[in-house]
């Protein structure tokens, strides 16, 4: 009944508290439609390469763009997107500036010695030079693309076939998953994040006002008061995670996961969140400070659960046989996991119980701390 | 009779600063006792040590309640409420954290709200109400479970004068089933609210009873009040008979004298003003108050 009735008063002040809901609800779809703009369409990831052909005679080396032009997405689109140029310096320059992945470069008797090759006439047909940055990770998928389709269409010149023909098989649903479906797993949880704010709100909010004094003389008890917070904020998490996934769907994701599952991993990461955010809120007494020293922990949050970008994964054990990796320390790290899992591997509920399981036992220590500090903290 | 509360050589220190320093009192059912004393003289801290709020560093609260902390009801000195709830429903939410049915807090809710004039506004969220309704509100959230001792700290404190009259007529309507233990550094309102009253200052009893044993105790006085226009106070002060004064405090241009025999301290006072050529204006006699016998007590006052 009290449990109940501290639900509803705090649902009421959550929504007429407008602005910091309905922040949370739009930054993380926010970050898919700017991801997306970015990354364009979340089925074809373009591969930029610039060319430049010496060939004099240009008889194959035309032949061999318009292979790597006819390099296609089940859908039916470009993969690589081809540009000639003709200044070596401009392309290198465009290399430096991310505009384009890898730079190609065709030598002048690319044409001549391959013709010389197929006549028999010599053992020895003019290299192609790829240039390109290391540190972009586009960059070696192009390269790989170029050096597939080069040898094919010399494979297929010459008569020559290779010893050994490498069979590709493909995780999950076989598809191409592109950068920003990789991306979505993340941004799903940087919704949970967000809650960070609401559900230190709705602590900090009662602390800055001191209407905890009122509550802690009431008959409704701590663990009363975090159930009904906890249940609050629950609700809104998964309002937050479901208004992210339309917004990738809206924009053409695609995943033949389970969504109950999705809806599993996002309400255990909830609760991690609300004990995240419990304790957070223990040093904190305004609003002012949880949107501003609140940042810290949401940033940490964030980072490590890879929504900026993908962290290297350091080992730390190995638990039942399955790896615990060192931000697996923050549950948001292991639910981006999950949910990478489901999502785009179509992975089920016994192929991601680990991670379930140890998210809920990381937010059950963290909840255990939060509720410690908030007893001694407040005498509630 | 039985005292609701007992409070034993109560000691609390922040830091070096010793907020209560060894106060001991008992409060007795259905009676409105009163802390009287200036601002930081250790009021709320009492407050907050009888209600359960803070522990003491030594000593003892014992209240003889059927469920003693929870029928305790507290009214903070400043404003505690849920700006984001209207008065009703943050009134009924708070009826059912002490187990109250919906229909119970509903009822009770609104004719709380109607005795303190917020029944018109019941449904308008707190934190579009005035100053003074919120202050209201903030005195009908701790009284919703009908508690048996009430602390209100500083309750009057920020009403305008048509909500003063109707707070104090409320809770002295209350006091019958609830005891009250108020706080206040206004004389006028705890000689007029309070059965019995404790002057504290600087953490320490000074002295406790009902308004007329205190003045009794501390001398039946009268004092006179002489506003001066020009700056001649000193001549005033030279000239009187100091035989007839007992005491004097001087605060910009009113010299106020505690007297034994008025009148002819008051002749006094008239004859040193024609001889002397000065100029008055306003004299006044009137009988000691609580704030004359805290100077007495202090050597200040109670708005220092």
């Amino acid at each position: 009944m009290k449990l109940a009735s501290c639900f509803i008063k705090t649902f009421k002040e959550n929504l007429r508290d407008w602005k910091i809901l309905i922040l949370a609800i739009v930054f993380a779809p926010f970050f898919v439609y700017l991801m997306y703009m970015y990354m364009g369409d979340p089925k074809t990831s373009l591969y930029n390469v610039v060319v430049i052909n010496y060939d004099v005679t240009g008889a194959s080396s035309g032949d061999l763009i318009s292979e790597w032009e006819n390099l296609k997405t089940e859908e039916g689109k470009p993969l690589l997107e081809i540009r000639l140029a003709s200044d070596s310096a401009a392309a290198r320059k465009m290399i430096r500036n991310r505009e384009a992945d890898l730079f190609v470069t065709i030598p002048r008797d690319f044409s001549e010695s391959l013709r010389i090759f197929i006549n028999g006439g010599s053992r020895y047909i003019s290299p192609l030079t790829s240039y390109g940055d290391q540190a972009n990770v586009k960059y070696m998928t192009a390269a790989s693309f170029i050096d597939y389709l080069t040898y094919g269409y010399l494979g297929l010149k010459t008569g020559i076939e290779l010893p050994m023909n490498m069979n590709y098989e493909y995780a999950g649903r076989g598809e191409i998953t592109s950068e920003f479906d990789l991306y979505i797993p993340a941004l799903l949880v940087l919704s949970i994040i967000m809650m960070l704010f609401t559900a230190g709100a709705s602590i900090v909010r009662e602390v800055e006002k001191d209407t905890i004094t009122r509550l802690s003389l009431s008959r409704l008890t701590s663990p009363e008061f975090m159930a009904a917070l906890s249940l609050n904020q629950i609700i809104i998490g998964l309002i937050c995670l479901l208004f992210t996934l339309l917004a990738a769907f809206s924009v053409g994701y695609k995943t033949s996961g389970s969504i109950a599952l999705v809806l599993l991993t996002g309400t255990v990461t909830c609760f991690s969140v609300i004990s995240i955010s419990i304790i957070t809120a223990c040093f904190i007494r305004t609003m002012f400070g949880l949107l501003t020293l609140g940042c810290f922990p949401f940033f940490i949050l964030a980072f490590f659960s890879d929504s900026f970008m993908p962290l290297p994964k350091i080992n730390l054990f190995s638990l039942a046989g399955n790896q615990v990796y060192l931000n697996d320390i923050l549950p948001t790290a292991t639910a981006t996991r999950a949910l990478n899992k489901i999502l785009n591997y179509d992975s089920g509920l016994s192929e991601v119980l680990f991670e379930l399981t140890w998210i809920t036992a990381v937010a059950g220590v963290y909840f255990f701390i939060g509720t410690w500090l908030f007893k001694r903290k407040f005498r509630y | 009779m039985k005292p609701l509360l007992t409070a034993d050589s109560l000691f609390k220190r922040y830091g070096n600063i010793v907020a209560v320093d060894n106060i001991s009192f008992e409060i007795y059912p259905g009676e409105i006792f009163g802390f009287l004393g200036p601002n930081g003289a250790g009021k709320t801290t009492t407050i907050k040590i009888m209600s359960g709020l803070m522990e003491p560093d030594s000593g003892k609260v014992t209240i003889d309640c059927r469920n003693n902390r929870k029928s305790i009801g507290l009214c903070p000195q400043h404003i505690v409420i849920w700006e984001n709830l209207t008065c009703l429903e943050q009134i009924v939410f708070m009826g059912q954290m002490y187990n109250l049915s919906v229909t119970e807090a509903r009822k009770k809710g609104r004719d709380l709200l109607e005795s303190l004039g917020l029944y018109g506004i019941k449904d308008r969220l707190a934190k579009k109400l005035s100053g003074g309704m919120q202050r209201r509100l903030n005195i009908a959230l701790a009284l919703i479970h009908s508690p048996q001792i009430l602390f209100l700290d500083e309750p009057q404190a920020g009403l305008d004068p048509q909500s003063r009259i109707l707070v104090r007529d409320y809770i002295r309507s209350i006091k019958e089933k609830t005891t009250i233990v108020l706080t206040t550094h206004d004389m006028e309102e705890a000689e007029k609210l309070s059965d019995r009253i404790c002057i504290i200052d600087n953490g320490k009893l000074l002295v406790s009873g009902t308004a007329a044993e205190i003045k009794k105790t501390n001398g039946y006085e009268d004092v006179i009040e002489v506003d001066v226009i020009s700056d001649l106070h000193n001549v005033l002060i030279t000239y009187l008979n100091p035989d007839l004064v007992i005491r004097m405090t001087r605060s910009s241009n009113r010299i106020s004298f505690s007297v034994k025999d008025p009148i002819q301290a008051l002749a006094n006072i008239l004859e040193v003003v024609k001889e002397q050529k000065l100029q008055i204006d306003n004299l006044r006699l009137r009988k000691n108050s609580l704030e004359d016998i805290f100077i007495s007590l202090t050597g200040r006052s109670l708005r220092e």
